[in-house]
């Protein structure tokens, strides 16, 4: 198979509509000049004009009802299938785009790591607080009262007394 | 489209009756025998029904229901059952006499039993080649020729459009070169 020319590979993309308007002027001036890629563009319309020619099978008598019994076998679509896809055409019909998305439902799961003061277990420290709030009540009116920073003033007094 | 996204059998029957012939004539081309053919195609159809409330109206319906098509051939290919093998040559000549469309009695060259000999090998070589490329390159050729763009094809097969490109670069490539003696007659 001979590839001298380099705009051979464009050649079928020319048939398929695929190059853009300047490649396509670009290929097509080439074509009036070079012998070669003329055949082989007449032979890749060649080919197409081949495949049109293959009759297209009829299907059996049988098939619609073949496939009937298949789907009464089949379950309707549940309901939270639709509901997700009322869901999404929603969403993606604003023209939220997945990136986009997916950043919002990571803001959304920190947000609610960070705001939610249910979504860590208490401490052992903070048990054992909320299990003797009576005593540390108590104790935090003894420690009102100064008692320990005038310590060394109440032991003389009691050496005194 | 809606309805058929609802899930109404209705509406799923008439995308039905409008595709059938198309999706049975490309798993056929694909795989070379009827009767796997129209069971590929059913199976596609049913997972089309199975999949109607992910279908988003953005994508065109046909290259969705291709997209499934393609999908479903790839799968049969790698089944350990798969047999390639292609029907015989009487059986594309009883086909083609039953079928009133291309067959045309007031043409009677086309009727003589040398030319339909002629026709029916010519056919059946075109398929064989066909059958006969790399799977993908197969897949993008047969899209191409229903019609779909480098970026419907390249959906369809999960593949960058340049991707795409060269699969139906070098398969036009190979058939120009195994079918070139319908060619250059």
């Amino acid at each position: 198979m001979r590839r001298s020319c380099k705009e051979h590979p464009y050649l079928s993309q020319l048939l398929d509509g695929e190059l853009s308007e300047t490649k396509a002027m670009e290929v097509r001036s080439h074509l009036e000049t070079c012998e070669r890629c003329q055949q082989v563009f007449a032979e890749l319309t060649q080919l197409g004009s081949l495949l049109k020619t293959l009759p297209e099978i009829d299907l059996s008598p049988d098939f619609d009802k073949a496939f009937d019994k298949r789907l009464r076998n089949e379950p309707a679509a549940p309901n939270y299938q639709r509901l997700f896809g009322r869901l999404r055409d929603y969403f993606f019909g604003l023209g939220f785009k997945p990136r986009m998305a997916a950043a919002v439902i990571v803001i959304l799961i920190i947000a609610a790591a960070v705001l939610n003061p249910l979504s860590s277990e208490p401490t052992l420290e903070e048990r054992f607080m909320a299990e003797n709030l009576d005593f540390f009540d108590t104790l935090d009116m003894i420690d009102q009262l100064d008692l320990f920073t005038n310590w060394d003033a109440i032991t003389k007094m009691d050496e005194n007394t | 489209m809606a309805a058929f996204k609802e899930g109404d059998r209705a509406a799923f029957r008439m995308l039905f009756d409008a595709y059938k012939k198309k999706i049975v004539n490309f798993c056929y081309r694909f795989c070379g025998v009827r009767e796997t053919a129209e069971d590929m195609a059913q199976e596609v159809f049913l997972r089309v029904y199975r999949a109607a409330a992910t279908y988003t109206p953005d994508a065109k319906f046909s290259t969705w229901i291709f997209r499934i098509a393609v999908n479903v051939c790839l799968n049969e290919l790698r089944r350990p059952a798969y047999r390639y093998k292609t029907e015989p040559v009487d059986g594309w000549m009883k086909e083609s006499v039953s079928d009133k469309k291309g067959y045309e009695p007031a043409a009677p060259r086309e009727t003589s039993p040398d030319m339909m000999i002629e026709k029916h090998e010519q056919e059946r070589i075109i398929r064989e080649s066909i059958r006969k490329l790399p799977e993908r390159q197969r897949v993008a050729f047969l899209l191409v020729n229903e019609g779909a763009s480098y970026e419907e094809i390249s959906q369809q097969i999960g593949l960058s459009e340049s991707g795409v490109k060269s699969l139906i670069h070098r398969a036009r490539e190979t058939l120009r070169e195994t079918l070139k003696e319908f060619l250059r007659e």
